[in-house]
This record gives structure tokens, C-alpha cells and sequence, in this order.
């Protein structure tokens, strides 16, 4: 294979390009955990969640024919898992690890089960047409910047709004300041008269609305269909994002981009036959996510994270 | 830290009192109890009528000579997997990736399998069932050694391992170990003397049931019996205490996950010799994941953990056999399994929490002043 006919300027356009794209969804997943994480909930639900929602904004977008109605009953449905998440270990201090598994195995077996009982076994598979790109005029005509910015879905814009909102709640408004105190020191929190568990809860909501949004990107922005194995383990990888960016939206945002480009890479490098095996393209992500987690292991997580507030 | 020293045996006597064990069984059968009821709603939703899909459920697993053998024929898989993540549980290591291990455990047969010829049975299934269980061991490591040098968490390694043991094995079964003569990727029949033989006549129950048997039994001992099984449940007990109490926390951390991957390699290894004689991508409907199930109902005892597979098994078995008779999809058992999982997590809680926020003030927070110290 010659390199040379691979690197070409239109090439890493097109690879910047779904980068951003294939960011987008993890980004999401990670913007809704770094607000459960910051508050001391450990949410590995994330992956189920996301699956489930998937499957809801799938149902109503064909149900519905309207693509926008998808993407709100996908974010409705993160909700409100993220409540009976927030019900399972905040009210009833559940182990917040045992309690994420199960919405893993339980969501796997739902999304299927679901799947069936809405739309049959049909031998055609329901599709719908996915959000269309954004081309914004006079902007997408710029060098580089424009097709890589401003030819996408809306999403990913909103997306990068989200970012900067995140940055800004978590650290410009007092609501920002008491999830990091009952993330840190709930006791203190509590005897500062935070509602330790309001704060939590409505965490959990918000994340579970933001992972919701990103369960919906799969088969309303990217796929058009949808899949049992759409999300395939991109949860998980969010989860290490969120570790890798230090729980800070911006650092968790650069993460996405990198894992976005080894996606992109590795989708059009199996697309030459550059003769590297499929499989090890396929796995790279995932070895990637290996890497990523020893690069942030340095930084120390919130102090409560895990752990459920009692009252002395 | 004498203290310490005094009241974790104390503590470890506490757990299995007659008492204790008995109110644990009934919250356990209610857990179970209140998701097959959840179930049977489910089954409503998909229009059949729940008392006749359970009744399906119970005809097809253990109600017949062939369902028992089908229902034990899905046992070796879920007893071996379920002791190896009950295994890393006792030390509150979660090992989420006991899938993968199975699969590196079938890869590691497959080499005695495959590659060294023809062996008599005595050598043939000792030293395909220890490659497998090395193997897997060997997989398990790998997240066990990040976590030891980096503090990796071992949640989210272990399940990456997962797709990458499956991208691992596609390479292998599509490339270098596909079988020349077949239609889709899978290995060769194994050799004569590294299959496992049917003991049940009629029926495909092969000698993999005796495997899991026994490993159940040397990990009951290892548990009560042996100072790692000590060290173990210590440090699943609190890694500072296990610490101050003298326990090399990383070389427990690295043996458990030896042991726990090596165990789902033997499941592995057990599905590939015992039942499918050779390695395929779909050796494992899930096990690794419905192990988790099984470990928790099994409350991470050996002997729970084997009462929790012979029941997942049936549930696969009866679920399956229920979709042939009444077209209710058979991820029911998912649904089920994460069920059981809910309301287990969700019962037992209230009961530890008095502990835990004891936990977060002697480890994580500062010490507390004198006057708080009193209402303790």
C-alpha cells in the first residue's frame, strides 16, 4: 500500500471531519457522567442508558416520522433511567457499581426484548433518514475549517455549546459550586444546608438526559437504523473519557477528538485494505481506552465518589 | 490496629451464622420471586399469557430427562464463570471480564486442542483444561498488572479486554486457526484426546460438569481454608484495614485476578472440549456477563454460586424452549438476570450502609473531632 496516496490533504479533511463526528456521542456520554461524577455517583449505567434511549428515540422518530421527536424522547428517557439510577443509590443506597451492572444486563436484555415486541421480526429493517449535515453557507467554504466545522449535523454543534455551558454551570454558578462540595465533602455540604440529595438527584437527571442525547446520535444522526450493538461498549469508553479529561468537560472533549480520529482512521484504512487485520482497526478504540485510562490515573477522583450520603 | 486484628475473624463468623444465612435466602428468593413477577408482565406486553410461557419454562428445563441434561449442559459454563467473578467479588475487585477471559480460556484449549498432536486422554484433558485455565489467567492479568502499576480501574479494563479478546479471536478463527474444510470461521475438531466425554447418555452432558464440580469444591477450600482465601475476603472487606493488618494487598489483587480469569477460562475451555469441540465466534451466548448475575445471587459463596447457575441455567433452557412455544423473545433472560440483580442491590443495601459511611470517615475524610467521634 502506498502511503503517499493516502495522506492526502483531502484525506485528513475527511478524517477531521468524522472525527468530530464520531466524537460527538462520546463527548455527550461524558458531559452527562462528569455531572454524576462530580456529585459522588458513579454512573455505569451509562451504557445501558444510552442503549435504551437509543432504542426509544428510534421507536417514536418512525413512529412519529420526525427525527426531532426521536431525539426529545431520547433525552426524556435518559431522565428519567437517570432518576431510577439516582432512586436505586441515592435513596435507597444501593451499591452504585452492583447497581450499574445491572442496568447493563438488564438494559441489554430489554433493548432487544423491546425491539421485538414494537417491531416485530420483519425481514425489512425500519429505517429512517438521519438528521441531515448543516451545510452553513459562506462559513463551510472557508480552508479546512469549513467542511470539517460547518458540514455537520446540528448535534455536533450543540454539542460544543454543551461544553461551554458544562464549563460554565460547574464553575460560574453556585449550582456548579454545590455539586463539587457534595461531590467532595458531603457532610460539610449538608452542614452548609445543600441538600446533599437534591443536588445528587438532579445530577443524575441531567446526566442521564445528556447520555440519552448521546444514545439517540447513534440511530437518528449516524445510522439511520437501528442495532443491538450500535452502542458497543462506547459507554465504557465515555467512562474513561471522563477519567482521562480529570472531570473537566474541555479535557473530556479533547479525549473524544482523539478517540474520534482513531475511529475515523480505522474505519478508512479497512475501507483501502491496508492490509493491517480488520480486527486489530476494530480493536483499536478499545486498546486506545486501555492507554487512556494509565494516562489519567494520576489525577484523584472526587473524594465521595461511590459512596452514599447518611445523615450522622 | 490490634483492634483490627481482633475483629475481622469476629466479623467473618458474623457472616455465616445460621441467622444471618437464612435471612439471606429469604431476601435472595424474593429478589428472584419479584423479577419473575416483573417477568411475567413483560410476557403479557408480548401478548402471551404468563402462567403458560412459565409453565413452557418449567416443562422444557427440568421437566424432562433432556431438559435436565440441557439445563446441566449450561451449568459448566455459568458455575465456572460465576465462581471466577464470585472469586475477584470477595475482594471487591470487579472483574467485568470474565466474556473475554472465556474466550482467551477457549483459545488456550484450542492450542492443546489443535496444535500437539494426538494425546491420550489422561494427558490430553489435564493439559487442555490447564492451558485454558492459564490462559484465561493470563488475560485477567493483564488488567491485574495495570492496576497494580497504574491504579488502572479495573471496570472499565476488563471490559475493553472484552471486545478486544473478541477482535483477537475473529483474527485467529478467520486467519492462522480457521479451519481449511469449513464454511465459517471456526477452528478444526479438536483432537480425540482432548474431548471431554458425555456422561449422560442421550443427552449432551459431557464430563465438563465434573470440572466445575470440583473447581467448586477447591474454591470452597481455598475460601475457608487457605490464608489467601483469608487475605481475600479481608481485603474485599477494606483494602486500608486488609493493609494495616499486615496483607500484601498487590500480590492478593494479582492471584485473585489470576485465579478468577483462569476460572472463566475454564468455562471456556469446557464449552470448546466439552461441547462444541472446537473453538467458534458464538461460544459464549453472554456467560460472561450472566456470570455477574450468578455471583451475586450466589452471594459469592461456592455453594450459592453453583445453587445460582443450575437456576440461570434452567432460566436460559426454559426461556428458550418458551420462545419455540410461544414466540416470547429469549433476551427475557437478560431482563431477568439485570431484575434479580435490582432488587438483590436494592434489598441489601439499608442493611450495609451503616457500614460504608463508617468506612468513608475512617479512610477518605479527615478525622472527626472529639465531640462527633461520641455519636458513633
Amino acid at each position: 500500500m502506498e502511503w503517499t496516496t493516502i495522506l492526502t490533504g483531502a484525506f485528513l479533511i475527511q478524517v477531521l471531519a468524522a472525527s468530530l463526528h464520531l466524537a460527538t456521542p462520546l463527548v455527550l456520554a461524558a458531559l452527562g457522567e462528569i455531572f454524576a461524577e462530580r456529585a459522588g455517583v458513579l454512573n455505569l449505567g451509562i451504557e445501558g442508558i444510552m442503549l435504551l434511549s437509543g432504542l426509544s428515540a428510534f421507536a417514536i422518530a418512525t413512529n412519529a416520522q420526525s427525527v426531532w421527536l426521536g431525539i426529545l424522547a431520547g433525552i426524556a428517557t435518559g431522565a428519567l433511567l437517570g432518576l431510577f439510577f439516582a432512586f436505586m443509590t441515592v435513596t435507597r443506597r444501593a451499591d452504585q457499581i452492583v447497581t450499574g451492572l445491572a442496568f447493563l444486563i438488564l438494559s441489554s436484555g430489554a433493548a432487544i426484548y423491546f425491539y421485538r415486541i414494537i417491531f416485530g421480526s420483519r425481514s425489512l429493517l425500519p429505517q429512517i433518514e438521519p438528521l441531515s449535515q448543516l451545510e452553513i453557507p459562506l462559513l463551510k467554504d472557508i480552508p479546512i475549517l469549513g467542511p470539517v466545522l460547518f458540514n455537520q449535523t446540528i448535534l455536533t454543534h450543540l454539542m460544543l455549546v454543551l461544553v461551554v455551558v458544562c464549563v460554565l454551570v460547574l464553575w460560574r454558578t453556585p449550582f456548579g459550586l454545590r455539586i463539587t462540595a457534595v461531590g467532595e465533602y458531603p457532610a460539610a455540604a449538608d452542614a452548609l444546608g445543600i441538600n446533599v440529595i437534591a443536588v445528587r438527584y438532579a445530577c443524575l437527571v441531567i446526566g442521564g438526559a445528556l447520555m440519552g442525547l448521546a444514545g439517540a446520535y447513534f440511530p437518528l444522526a449516524e445510522l439511520g437504523f437501528y442495532s443491538n450493538s450500535m452502542i458497543g461498549g462506547r459507554g465504557f469508553i465515555a467512562l474513561a473519557l471522563v477519567v482521562f479529561g480529570r472531570w473537566n468537560p474541555l479535557l473530556a472533549l479533547a479525549g473524544g477528538l482523539i478517540f474520534g480520529a482513531a475511529d475515523a482512521l480505522q474505519i478508512r484504512l479497512q475501507l483501502i485494505q491496508s492490509g493491517i487485520p480488520s480486527q486489530l482497526m476494530i480493536a483499536l478504540p478499545y486498546i486506545l481506552t486501555v492507554l487512556v485510562i494509565l494516562v489519567g490515573r494520576a489525577r484523584q477522583s472526587p473524594s465521595a465518589l461511590t459512596i452514599p450520603y447518611v445523615r450522622e | 490496629m490490634s483492634g483490627l486484628a481482633w475483629l475481622w475473624p469476629a466479623k467473618l463468623r458474623n457472616t455465616t451464622s445460621a441467622r444471618d444465612t437464612l435471612r439471606s435466602l429469604l431476601s435472595l428468593t424474593g429478589a428472584v420471586l419479584a423479577a419473575l413477577l416483573v417477568g411475567s408482565i413483560l410476557i403479557a406486553l408480548a401478548g402471551v399469557s404468563p402462567l403458560k410461557a412459565y409453565e413452557a419454562l418449567i416443562a422444557n428445563s427440568i421437566g424432562s430427562r433432556n431438559g435436565w441434561g440441557e439445563t446441566l449442559v449450561k451449568t459448566v459454563p455459568l458455575l465456572l464463570a460465576g465462581l471466577g467473578a464470585a472469586f475477584a467479588f470477595r475482594a471487591r475487585i470487579f472483574n467485568i471480564g470474565i466474556e473475554g477471559q472465556l474466550y482467551a480460556g477457549a483459545l488456550g484449549a484450542a492450542i492443546v486442542g489443535l496444535f500437539l498432536g494426538q494425546l491420550p486422554l489422561w494427558l490430553g484433558i489435564p493439559l487442555m483444561l490447564l492451558s485454558g485455565f492459564v490462559a484465561g489467567g493470563l488475560w485477567a492479568g493483564i488488567a491485574g498488572v495495570l492496576k497494580v502499576k497504574f491504579k488502572a480501574n479495573e471496570i472499565i479494563v476488563t471490559l475493553m479486554l472484552n471486545y478486544i479478546a473478541f477482535e483477537l479471536m475473529s483474527y485467529l478463527l478467520n486467519g492462522p486457526w480457521r479451519d481449511p474444510a469449513g464454511t465459517e470461521a471456526y477452528t478444526a475438531h479438536f483432537v480425540d484426546g482432548t474431548i471431554l466425554p458425555i456422561i449422560l447418555s442421550g443427552t449432551r452432558l459431557h464430563a465438563g460438569i465434573i470440572v466445575a464440580l470440583i473447581a467448586t469444591a477447591v474454591i470452597w477450600w481455598v475460601i475457608r481454608r487457605t490464608v489467601l482465601g483469608y487475605q481475600v475476603t479481608v481485603t474485599g472487606a477494606g483494602e486500608e484495614a486488609a493493609r494495616y493488618g499486615g496483607v500484601n494487598i498487590k500480590r492478593v489483587l494479582l492471584t485473585t485476578l489470576f485465579i478468577s480469569g483462569g476460572l472463566a477460562g475454564l468455562a471456556g475451555a469446557c464449552e470448546a472440549a466439552g461441547l462444541q469441540h472446537r473453538v467458534l465466534l458464538g461460544i459464549s451466548p453472554n456467560y460472561g456477563y450472566t456470570a455477574i448475575a450468578v455471583a451475586m445471587l450466589g452471594r459469592q459463596e461456592p455453594l450459592g454460586v453453583a445453587v445460582a447457575a443450575v437456576f440461570f441455567a434452567a432460566l436460559i433452557v426454559g426461556v428458550s424452549g418458551m420462545q419455540d412455544f410461544t414466540g416470547v423473545p429469549v433476551s427475557l433472560v437478560f431482563i431477568i438476570e439485570g431484575l434479580i440483580l435490582i432488587f438483590i442491590v436494592g434489598s441489601q443495601a439499608r442493611r450495609h450502609k451503616r457500614v460504608k459511611a463508617q468506612k468513608a470517615v475512617d479512610v477518605d475524610q479527615p478525622p472527626l473531632s472529639p465531640a462527633e467521634e461520641a455519636q458513633h
